[in-house]
């Protein structure tokens, strides 16, 4: 059924009218004739004119009838054949050669800028893009059909065809949207003109004016030829009108949610809370999460619409998207996989690396892990660990050498920086670096912290030459960086770990490090070879691992993949503890002694303790749904306690104004807490400390996730650490920690070191792990007591791989010295630290490739060769069981002469 | 000042064609059932007889009212509903009166003016 005009319509009527009044008149039956006559018509002008029934098919319909008169018999036919065109409106088309133009200008031109475009991303690079989407280059290429379809349109003018409504539908869409991205590519205008002028180039940058012009040109020339066509001028604009609505909805479509995103983001990140609380709330609500992930790298998106591009320079922007990724999911933007290009072909994609490239490039050499990179991941990893043992079959001291050596691959065609957060055991130290240089071991210079990280900023940053550098950015967790890993080429580092095994239950257990946060890749296929070895004490480790015996030496082996290297309760390697406490362990390294002893903690006081739970309410938790047990818990809690709980969650909520008896209610109410987006722990800390701080015997069992973001100031915190430090009954208020999900915490590594801050590591179940920390108040069963002198007292008891004691000792003596903010001891611990090669919070390790970079920064990686650690080659082993076998016959012969000779504690 | 020559042969022809349209719309209704507009597009096929479409509309409301056409209505899937036409039995009769008629007077004209173009 063809829409008629409301010319043509009323033409119509008119006609019928007239035959129906001059049949009357003549005694016909005039409804039967007008009757006949609409069908005629009607038949007539809908086979001929198509959709649209004009006025001018109507002329010409009528012509052909005759006029009333002449039907209806009254008057007398010309012999003159009637010549419907003779009454026809003349039409106008275009000027001479115009359609040449306007297929150059309006066609050919925007067509080759749209695939010049889609290939390379030129545009996109230099201001904007204009088709980051499928979407918006269907857009233009339905605005390019549009133009020849009314060029079209108006060529048949001439030659009488009819114009149908989808010629001005078609034309008003072209001219809005080339309207729109005129304006919006009007700025670089002027550089196009100068481009042209200059070089003879950038005709590119008119394609928006080209398209509107032509647009615009093809609409005047339809409206001036209305008249001629019978079309009523109010029709042709509800056409008219249609075509821009229909182009508007497809730009809203398009552009709308880049609108919605880019609004939302900025009250998001507003300076004024309450619109931030709003802005969140609606980007949590339209689970606009990879928006805000996608803005995490300052990627580049923008359209038809508004632009959502980061200025470079504007690194608050980002920064506060990252947080706000944070707030929204309780994940780290990092720990997801990068988002991809939204649509891009080889050359787009190509342009968006280049512009990830200069992003990247603000990062290196900076102090945060920063975004997942392109192209970059680890390739192979390789861990082995030396734990001591004694002549009993125990681990003896419970330390533990590790070295993790680890390969970065990168298979983009950029230089990539590596930038990975280490979990150490808990209590380690770094104390090797050693970087592959042209397939050659370079060992590490050890300096104080900001000279190393001067010198690999110098090196990496400026000359872009072969560094690495591990600095300690918070208790158990180092940096380690290295650049550049070269475009599609690998870069192999070592790092050697000194570890404490953590001993509870009476196990010694030994948790490997792994990565907590990283801006490389790791395959779903990697696996780290794990290979743990001890003279006479026997390792079992997880399911994954192999524990056997071979020449004498026990060894628990296997390959993990990440996750279970990453998984706190998995991976674990388990050593018997040794059977005696209160054994001393000294060693020697160069010129520094050092002893440890193991010792028990003091028996708590009988006196009830005041506990105080803080719980993390980030989302990342309810990943522990399976292996968190709040009434298990609570119910290992000590039955004279007193226990509060303040729950972080979008408010800090406490369980109750004073502290009761543990009870299921406090697992009911953990339980049913809303665990959403990431939170900030700060400010439920800071009222955990208030509130425990008036109570005698103060315990903060602090349980959370990953917050790999300031969400605060940790300066209030600070004041009720430093001001505050003791309870009611004068005993220090003690923070236990435990990180219940894997993953970097910014408030322990900035607060960690201050006093009464206590990790819990992780080990076997989570379940079991927070009833140990509930029932016993400590992370492990000992404390390890160092004192930084030689003691000839100490026993040593048999003990092999006791030389790490004195990097341990310096290792504490340095967090403590953090801890009082004594500087002039900071200073004189950092040459110790340097010289024991340690990577301390005063001290770092770094590897350069040439002797004058280390000679300008004063560096010298040769100094105290003597101190590297390494793993015992198997030829060791052999000695090593001798000189047990010594120490075993000196100590019996010790006892024997000295009966009354105890054990010394420190 | 006499009329043009024109004008006086056209009313003779338009009554001529008059005439002859009704016998054409009989004879073509003898045949088979038609509709209107089907009708009139064959009419017009015939060079000279219809110079006006609408003038063989009016001929069929007159033919229905004096009983000579029997009509019905059909639906069409492609355009408004179609009026058929057929003769009725007096149709019929008065088709075979005109036809006759109209062979008498052709053979007489004829042979007219064959022996006028002979004498001239």
């Amino acid at each position: 059924m063809a829409e008629w005009t409301p010319e043509a319509g009323r033409r119509l009527q008119q006609y019928l009218e007239r035959v129906a009044e001059l049949s009357r008149a003549r005694g016909d039956d005039a409804d039967d004739i007008t009757q006949q006559l609409r069908a005629h018509i009607t038949t007539e002008t809908e086979s001929q004119s198509g959709a649209v029934v004009t006025l001018e098919h109507i002329n010409r319909a009528l012509a052909l009838l005759g006029t009333p008169e002449q039907v209806v018999g009254v008057e007398a036919v010309s012999v003159i054949e009637p010549r419907a065109e003779q009454s026809a409106p003349s039409v106008r088309g275009y000027g001479k050669n115009t359609s040449i133009y306007v297929w150059i200008l309006g066609v050919i031109i925007p067509a080759f800028s749209l695939g010049f475009e889609l290939f390379t991303g030129v545009m996109s690079q230099m201001y904007k893009d204009p088709i980051p989407t499928w979407g918006h280059l269907a857009a233009g290429v339905a605005l390019i059909g549009s133009i020849i379809y009314v060029d079209r349109t108006i060529t048949g003018l001439r030659a009488g065809k009819p114009v149908s409504r989808w010629a001005f539908i078609l034309n008003a869409y072209a001219t809005l949207v080339g309207a729109i991205y005129f304006a919006i590519y009007l700025p670089i205008l002027p550089i196009a003109v100068l481009a042209v002028a200059a070089f003879g180039l950038g005709i590119m940058g008119f394609s928006p004016l080209f398209v509107f012009a032509v647009s615009l040109g093809q609409m005047r020339i339809l409206y001036r030829n209305l008249p001629a066509l019978g079309i009523d001028t109010s029709w042709a604009r509800r056409r008219s009108l249609t075509g821009a609505a229909i182009a508007a909805a497809i730009l809203g479509v398009l552009n709308g949610p880049d609108l919605a995103g880019q609004t939302l983001l900025q009250m998001a990140t507003s300076d004024n809370p309450q619109t931030r609380s709003r802005g969140t709330w609606w980007l949590e609500t339209m689970h606009m999460e990879n928006y805000v992930l996608d803005s995490c790298y300052h990627r580049v998106v923008t359209g038809i619409g508004p632009t959502r591009r980061w200025n470079d320079a504007d690194i608050a922007n980002w920064r506060a998207c990252r947080e706000l990724y944070f707030r929204l999911t309780g994940v780290p933007y990092n720990s997801v996989p990068k988002p991809k290009p939204v649509f891009g072909l080889s050359g787009r994609s190509t342009a968006r690396n280049w512009q990830n490239q200069a992003i990247t490039n603000s990062e290196i050499g900076g102090t945060e892990v920063a975004g997942q990179v392109d192209g970059l991941s680890l390739s192979s990893s390789t861990l082995d660990a030396n734990a001591s043992s004694a002549e009993d079959g125990t681990a003896g001291p419970a330390i533990a050498y590790i070295e993790w050596v680890v390969e970065f691959k990168n298979t983009s065609d950029v230089q990539r920086e590596a930038r990975g957060q280490i979990a150490l055991p808990h209590g380690a130290v770094a104390s090797r670096l050693t970087l592959w240089i042209n397939g050659e071991e370079r060992e590490a210079a050890f300096g104080t912290r900001g000279q190393v990280r001067a010198a690999y900023q110098e090196v990496a940053v400026v000359q872009r030459r072969d560094p690495a550098l591990l600095s300690a950015v918070g208790p158990d967790t180092v940096l380690l960086q290295c650049f550049p890993v070269p475009a599609q080429g690998v870069m192999k580092v070592k790092v050697g770990i000194s570890a404490p095994l953590t001993i509870r239950n009476g196990k010694a257990y030994l948790r490997p490090p792994y990565f907590e946060e990283r801006n490389f890749g790791i395959p779903d296929d990697l696996e780290h070879h794990v290979w743990a070895e001890s003279a006479t004490a026997t390792l079992t480790g997880s399911r994954s691992l192999t524990a056997d015996a071979n020449g004498g030496k026990h060894s628990a082996h296997g390959k993990l993949t990440n996750d279970q290297l990453s998984n706190l309760t998995s991976g674990v390697i388990e050593l018997p503890a040794p059977n005696a406490m209160g054994i001393t362990y000294a060693d020697t390294l160069g010129s520094e002694s050092a002893s440890m002893t193991l010792r028990p903690y003091a028996a708590s006081s009988s006196d009830p303790v005041s506990i105080c739970l803080v719980i993390d309410g980030s989302a990342s938790m309810n990943q522990l749904e399976n292996s968190l047990d709040w009434r298990e818990m609570v119910n290992a809690l000590p039955a004279n306690a007193l226990v509060n709980a303040v729950f972080a969650g979008r408010d800090v909520e406490a369980w109750s104004r004073d502290f009761a008896s543990p009870s299921p209610a406090l697992a009911e109410w953990l339980t049913n807490r809303e665990y959403r987006g990431g939170r900030d722990p700060v400010p439920a800390l800071e009222k955990a400390w208030d509130m425990v701080s008036t109570k005698p015997h103060a315990v903060i069992l602090w349980i959370h996730g990953p917050l790999p973001i300031d969400l605060s100031s940790i300066d209030g915190l600070n004041q009720w650490l430093q001001r505050r430090p003791a309870s009611a009954s004068g005993e220090l208020i003690r923070l236990l920690e435990v990180s219940a999900v894997a993953g970097p915490n910014r408030v322990i590594e900035k607060c960690g070191d201050l006093a009464g801050i206590e990790r819990v590591p992780v080990i076997g179940s989570l379940k079991d792990t927070l009833a140990y920390a509930a029932k016993s108040l400590h992370g492990e069963d000992v404390e390890r007591v160092y004192t930084l002198a030689p003691d000839p007292a100490a026993s040593n008891a048999g003990a092999t791989a006791a030389a790490h004691v004195v990097r341990l000792a310096i290792n504490q003596r340095v967090h403590e010295a953090v801890r009082r903010q004594n500087k002039k001891e900071q200073s004189e611990l950092a040459d110790l630290a340097v010289k024991a090669r340690l990577v301390t919070p005063v001290s770092g390790a770094v590897v350069l490739e040439q002797q004058a970079q280390y000679t300008r920064h004063g560096l010298d990686p040769t100094r105290n060769e003597e101190a590297i650690p390494g793993i015992p080659e198997p030829e060791e082993w052999a000695l090593m069981a001798i000189a047990a076998c010594a120490l075993v016959f000196m100590l019996v012969r010790r006892k024997t002469q000295r009966p009354a000779s105890a054990h010394t504690a420190a | 000042m006499p009329a043009p020559p024109e004008m006086d042969l056209s009313n003779w022809i338009t009554q001529l064609r008059k005439g002859l349209l009704e016998l054409c719309i009989v004879s073509l209704l003898g045949k088979r059932e038609m509709y209107a507009y089907d009708l009139v597009k064959r009419l017009a096929r015939i060079p000279g007889l219809v110079l006006t479409e609408g003038t063989v509309y009016p001929l069929l409301s007159r033919l229905n009212a004096a009983g000579l056409v029997e009509t019905r209505l059909e639906e069409s899937p492609t355009g408004p509903a179609r009026k058929y036409y057929v003769l009725s039995d007096e149709g019929k009769q008065a088709m075979n009166l005109m036809q006759t008629y109209w062979a008498d007077l052709v053979n007489g004209v004829n042979q007219l003016l064959e022996s006028e173009e002979e004498h001239g």
